[in-house]
């Protein structure tokens, strides 16, 4: 008997309006917060010299200027690594001259002075386009001999080590966070992690990075969250746009880490009436029950006003019940990556803090 | 092999856009059901074809998604499993559960009824009965033969996948295949003879 035509058995197609009822009845769930409990303060990440450390990291960091180089020598400067989509995109002559379609502003948002985030992956896609649309044109104004010092394949845009070294640490926190994060489900976890990434740019245009890639010989990258969260905030990045020139950078950047069981805490110990209200506040905050969660950790810092545990959640709450004054409160007294974290989660609450 | 299995699935979602729906971004979590509610709702429409459920397809496909949004924590894009098959096993045994509590209560006219206006304009009334007739056949397999046989033959997951999906090993995906596949072929022998 022949194969059965099984494509004769149709189905309809989803109504029109199914995602709109998707996105409603997910928004009415409760929501699993990832961020409101991931900070164990029994787990701390030791500073050795800075709360990562990057160690031997001028000798090890790499890079070259694509252009002025052919691919066989940017490969014999990053090693076997086979780096690839930008380079596919430049090829590919613009479909029709467009500007960049949102300001920086509308399309990142700052995490340090000189380096910013993506509010989406659209935003991010769409300035990569616009940087290998701007990258094509450079590169057939070279071809055509018309570039003077701008289309000299990137020779101007250059990053210098110490431009590479403070963006590090810049996103720092935000690496220490992903570490944090997998602490709590692998406490062993520790050594080197080597991020390899590539850095692209064009004047006016903006710098992204555009490819990430980990390596690590102590098995960081066996945790597949924690890898994930640290390649995902490699490539979330936003840099400042290149003065001129454009092009490619690779950077070679390894991180040190270790646990340490040393609290950080600043504060004197909870009551253990207040440890528990605190307790009682992320759970609820787990479960979404957002207001339940500000009037306890409110309650906590009644009694302890400098406690960074319960202000976290505050914040958290603040940003989540879209109670704009009480978020820039709470906010305000968080520091480094704690802050960045309610920061974002106010901005996917459309709650502005500035 | 049946040819149809050798079909190039429609890409992933990209890892970037997975990872910012993991981190709560709505517009990305917007991305990923506009991407994936299509075979999720047809994977539940053939599940539940022929039984009280036939009228809930709208709501079992949130529920897939509010269970894919709850548990995105948990699903890592570079493991064992693409996400397309992640969120299809989610709706398989959303499905499978709701059933065990659903008496079929749906006469098979009425399913070949439903599928009569469903079915495009554009093919033959030959292949529109020949449709019909699978779709009962599909409707009177039980469950779990039904749920290995839709997740085959019409979202194209590996035996590998469908073990996996199901909870069950390798030997009784493929057994649970022929047996279906045996009913079908009972179930349409008077149209193939035809």
């Amino acid at each position: 008997m022949p194969d059965l035509d099984y494509d004769a058995y149709a189905v309809p197609e989803p109504p029109d309006d199914l995602t709109d009822s998707i996105m409603s009845a997910v928004a009415e769930a409760p929501r699993l917060q990832p961020s409101v409990d991931k900070h164990n303060p029994q787990l701390r990440l030791v500073l050795i010299g800075g709360a990562v450390v990057a160690a031997a990291a001028i000798a090890v960091l790499v890079w070259t200027l694509r252009g002025g180089g052919d691919d066989d020598d940017r490969r014999a400067t990053t090693g076997d690594r086979v780096h690839r989509s930008v380079a596919t995109d430049r090829t590919r002559p613009p479909a029709r001259e467009r500007r960049t379609s949102k300001t920086v502003d509308e399309r990142s948002e700052p995490i340090s002075p000189r380096l910013r985030r993506f509010k989406s992956t659209e935003a991010r896609q769409e300035l990569e386009r616009d940087i290998g649309r701007a990258a094509a044109k450079r590169e057939q104004r070279a071809a055509g001999g018309s570039g003077s010092s701008h289309g000299g394949g990137g020779q101007d845009f250059v990053l210098t080590k110490e431009d590479i070294q403070g963006a590090m640490q810049e996103i720092r926190p935000l690496i220490v966070e992903c570490y944090e994060m997998a602490l709590e489900t692998t406490p062993d976890l520790a050594g080197k992690l080597t991020v390899a990434f590539t850095i692209v740019g064009e004047p006016d245009i903006g710098t992204i990075v555009s490819e990430a890639e980990l390596e690590s010989d102590d098995g960081m990258t066996d945790d597949a969250d924690f890898s994930e969260c640290v390649e995902q905030t490699i490539l979330s990045l936003e840099l400042p746009a290149p003065e001129a020139g454009g092009g490619e950078i690779f950077v070679r950047y390894p991180f040190i880490f270790r646990s340490s069981d040393e609290p950080t805490h600043t504060v004197p110990a909870s009551s253990d009436d207040n440890k528990a209200r605190l307790h009682e506040a992320r759970d609820a905050a787990k479960s979404g029950q957002w207001g339940k969660a500000m009037r306890l950790c409110q309650e906590v810092l009644d009694d302890e006003p400098d406690n960074t545990d319960a202000v976290m959640v505050c914040a958290l709450a603040a940003c989540n019940l879209k109670n704009q004054k009480l978020a820039q409160k709470y906010v305000g007294q968080l520091t480094g990556a704690r802050q960045q974290m309610a920061r974002q989660i106010c901005v996917r609450n459309g709650v502005e803090l500035d | 092999m049946n040819a149809r299995a050798m079909q190039p699935s429609p890409a992933e979602l990209d890892e970037v856009t997975f990872s910012r729906a993991k981190r709560g971004d709505e517009r990305a979590f917007r991305q990923l059901v506009a991407r994936y509610q299509r075979p999720v709702y047809q994977v539940l429409w053939r599940m539940v074809e022929g039984t009280e459920l036939r009228h809930r397809v709208e709501d079992l496909t949130q529920e897939t998604f509010v269970r894919v949004f709850q548990s995105l924590d948990r699903f890592t894009y570079k493991g064992s499993a693409r996400p397309s098959t992640w969120i299809l096993t989610i709706a398989t045994r959303l499905a499978l559960n709701e059933l065990r509590t659903t008496r079929r209560t749906v006469p098979i006219d009425q399913v070949a009824e439903h599928l009569a206006s469903a079915d495009r304009a554009d093919t033959t009334a030959e292949r529109r009965a020949l449709g019909r007739r699978i779709a009962q056949a599909i409707a009177a397999l039980p469950p779990k033969f039904r749920a290995a046989l839709v997740l085959r033959e019409y979202h194209h997951l590996e035996y590998e996948e469908i073990a996996s999906a199901l909870e069950i090993d390798l030997g009784t995906v493929k057994s649970r295949l022929s047996r279906a596949r045996s009913q079908l072929r009972e179930a349409l022998k008077e149209v193939h003879n035809a």
